[in-house]
């Protein structure tokens, strides 16, 4: 195992991303990843731990739930800023080189034969397996605070539509969004894509901007975070803390919160679901 | 703001200037703040080592309108976004005097990588519902970290040639038109050889104008079906192609694949392939070919050359 994560262009990954691979029926060629990926300087090794820690810790039955407990860590383990974080060739090498046997435990389809969708190995940053999970966890953290990552993580609808709507890049609107789900406010997955439905909807002519002021992010705070990383071990057992470059306003979560259950609440789809 | 909303919005243009860029509390040279075609082209410094940088707006909406319109609690809120580093920031700026707004946006390297989109949003109370949105700025800024050309000015050219006599083009001396290309320019080549193709293209006649606006419509298409098939061969990867093939990219691929963000539509052409969504193309193409005043090099050349009808 290379000591160091590296950069596997999108082209390349495309390429060793046979129907054969997908299927898990024939093996992703190493030595040619290898010879095409750049080096990089992040350390391979706590990765690698952290993968095998998720498929032990969650049987194949319960693997979705592993979401949750993976995506505030993997965050808190690889600690990028976003601009490093939008290169799809660290995710390309996370799935094709370091750890697919991770993406196929997770992802392996139950049909006849059994797949893997491409988008899990390659493919947009609400696909990709471990993409989806990093910027989860970086769209949902109040703050050092992953609690909301948490619950977000541990619905499937949350990752599959609310994670890819612009309406969540304001950080107030997201927090909203999570605490309506801790609140227990929504439940079930088409109560979630209600929500995300007419939240979208509203935002088309509410400035939730204007309605909910964010305070400005320290960017200093999170360079130091991502600086700090050496020397710290990052727990399994309980959540980690993330970069203090600051909470969200809760008087702005509050009125938002107000606003989306009563959104919700006035949906005609949301009176006739069952509970 | 054009479409139709529940609520009275502006009808007038909000437009916004940005007037000062500064890196690292140095101010940059003013010819890379490129006011006609709304972008900072930062990536001209050729820098890698600035941390921030701040831009300096202005922002006039229409005064008369807004001193008589249903409209309370005035604010605008500067925003900034790039799709591919999930990165949407709002301030919000200062009123100076009615219906203008001054202020000042910052943007952090480590959180943008390529095109930055720099908007705002009028927002107003209406109808005693706070913050509604009456008013999008009209064009929007580009601040670019990244690409080559210095800015988005079109580099599609069009020529009038004999088709017979020019070398390279006598291969396909009877056809009407034909479309060449380099990696710095695309070339229309409209066939000076090809009879009565001038007469109707050029012909300052109003009676003629629908055949006039046909031909060029076809010509259009051809040649944006062209071109986009000539710049997706190129794509290999998320990157974005260099020059008039990004352009032509950008433009037409929100029409390709209206549900997708650029980066995404981007992609599948790599996974389905070029051949794969000929369809699409044709369409986009068709949309690209029926707004030529947005539009650039081809039909606005023709424009030139052709007189108005009066």
């Amino acid at each position: 195992m290379n000591t160091t994560v590296s950069l596997l262009p999108d082209e390349a990954a495309m390429r060793f991303l046979t129907t054969g691979v997908l299927e898990n029926s024939e093996p992703l060629p190493i030595a040619a990843i290898d010879q095409i990926s750049e080096p990089a300087l992040w350390e391979a090794e706590p990765l690698r731990q952290l993968f095998d820690e998720a498929m032990k810790r969650f049987t194949p039955s319960e693997r979705t739930s592993a979401d949750a407990w993976l995506a505030p860590i993997l965050h808190s383990t690889l600690r990028l800023t976003r601009r490093q974080a939008s290169d799809s060739r660290i995710w390309n090498y996370l799935a094709l080189r370091l750890a697919p046997d991770y993406v196929y435990w997770r992802h392996l389809s139950r049909g006849n034969p059994p797949i893997v969708s491409r988008a899990r190995f390659s493919g947009a940053f609400h696909s990709q397996a471990f993409a989806r999970l990093w910027w989860a966890a970086e769209l949902f953290r109040d703050g050092p605070d992953y609690g909301p990552v948490v619950v977000a993580c541990s619905n499937q609808d949350v990752l599959n539509t609310v994670l890819r709507l612009d309406v969540i890049l304001h950080r107030p609107t997201a927090q909203a969004i999570i605490r309506l789900l801790a609140a227990e406010v929504i439940r079930t997955g088409r109560q979630v894509n209600t929500l995300a439905q007419v939240v979208n909807t509203a935002g088309s002519t509410l400035s939730y901007e204007a309605l909910a002021p964010d305070s400005t992010r320290d960017v200093d705070a999170y360079r130091d975070w991502i600086e700090e990383l050496t020397g710290v071990l990052v727990p399994y057992d309980s959540l980690p803390i993330g970069p203090s470059d600051g909470r969200t306003r809760s008087t702005s979560v509050d009125s938002l919160a107000r606003l989306f259950t009563q959104l919700f609440t006035e949906s005609p789809s949301a009176g006739a679901m069952p509970e | 703001m054009k479409q139709i909303m529940p609520y009275p919005v502006l009808v007038g243009e909000v437009t916004m200037t940005v007037h000062e860029v500064r890196l690292d509390d140095v101010a940059l040279p003013y010819g890379m703040i490129s006011e006609p075609d709304h972008t900072v082209a930062l990536h001209l410094l050729d820098r890698e080592d600035w941390n921030v940088v701040r831009l300096m707006l202005h922002v006039i909406a229409p005064r008369h309108e807004l001193d008589t319109g249903p409209w309370f609690s005035l604010a605008f809120l500067a925003t900034a976004s790039e799709r591919r580093t999930n990165m949407h920031s709002a301030v919000k700026l200062m009123m100076r005097q009615p219906g203008e707004w001054t202020g000042e946006m910052e943007l952090h390297r480590d959180d943008h990588f390529g095109r930055v989109q720099v908007s705002g949003q009028l927002v107003a109370t209406v109808d005693d519902v706070p913050g509604r949105v009456i008013a999008a700025v009209g064009q929007p800024w580009t601040v670019d970290l990244q690409a080559r050309g210095a800015t988005q000015r079109e580099s599609i050219q069009t020529r009038w040639v004999n088709f017979a006599q020019d070398p390279e083009l006598v291969w396909c001396k009877s056809d009407p038109w034909m479309v060449s290309t380099t990696d710095e320019a695309a070339v229309l080549n409209l066939n000076s050889g090809f009879d009565g193709l001038r007469a109707v293209l050029e012909s300052p006649k109003a009676a003629e104008r629908p055949i006039r606006e046909a031909l060029a419509a076809q010509i259009a298409v051809d040649m944006w079906t062209a071109l986009f098939n000539e710049a997706a061969h190129r794509v290999g990867s998320r990157e974005w192609p260099e020059g008039w093939r990004g352009l032509v990219l950008q433009r037409m691929l929100p029409d390709l694949f209206p549900d997708h963000s650029l980066d995404d539509a981007l992609r599948e052409i790599v996974n389905r392939g070029v051949g794969g969504i000929q369809t699409r193309v044709l369409h986009a193409a068709a949309k690209q070919a029926r707004m030529p005043r947005s539009l650039g090099g081809f039909i606005r050349s023709l424009e030139k050359t052709l007189p108005e009808d009066e």
